[in-house]
């Protein structure tokens, strides 16, 4: 994996909800959150911006 | 169809050090392999007018259901910032935020999974996504924003 940075769950009012390396982890911490899955979007913030 | 047609996307305005206000043309995206299966939670893509191809993630594949046994073999491609490995596949993709169901839909388009260093989860490339699409670009004035459309 050359991944450089980290998946994050974002929400439109709370902002970051779930993050980590593991995109799998991240998306089990947003079902698991109770948090309507319509409003989530799944991003990634990479060390660097482009 | 005029040029006010569609759902607008507002560009997406991020602060970063060293380079100041970058402004970018952010969509959501669904996507799902088949009509069998749910479409997935919405996710970030880049509208990459300059690239050829659409670009995702790896570990997207999971999240699909996607058998990474089914996948193509493994091809190289040339980025800006140097050469990586994908492996196509075939995808649905919806473009739009899931409360809004009409925005386009892409039937069983090929798209290539990689482990190469993207900057966001998904770049929207031009063949079989964006050359099926008629984008409206308007980043003159106050509200700048986008419009991805069926043609």
């Amino acid at each position: 994996m050359q991944y450089h940075g980290q998946h994050v769950a974002l929400h439109p009012t709370r902002g970051v909800v779930a993050h980590g390396v593991e995109l799998d982890a991240v998306v089990a911490e947003v079902r698991a959150s109770g948090l309507p899955l319509d409003d989530i979007v799944l991003d990634f913030i990479s060390d660097s911006p482009f | 169809m005029n040029s006010r047609h569609g759902i607008a996307h507002p560009f997406t305005e991020t602060a970063v050090s060293g380079f100041g206000a970058l402004v970018q043309p952010l969509v959501h995206v669904q996507l799902r392999a088949d009509p069998s299966r749910d479409w997935s939670l919405q996710i970030r893509a880049l509208v990459d007018t300059g690239a050829s191809i659409t670009l995702i993630q790896r570990p997207y594949l999971r999240e699909l259901g996607l058998d990474p046994e089914r996948l193509g073999p493994p091809q190289s491609f040339a980025s800006a910032t140097g050469a990586a490995t994908c492996h196509a596949a075939r995808v649905d993709l919806r473009i739009g935020r899931r409360r809004q169901p009409d925005g386009p839909i892409l039937s069983q388009r090929t798209v290539y999974f990689t482990d190469a260093n993207l900057p966001v989860p998904i770049l929207l490339g031009q063949r079989g996504v964006l050359d099926s699409l008629q984008l409206v670009h308007n980043n003159c004035g106050s509200s700048p924003s986008f419009r991805l459309n069926m043609p």
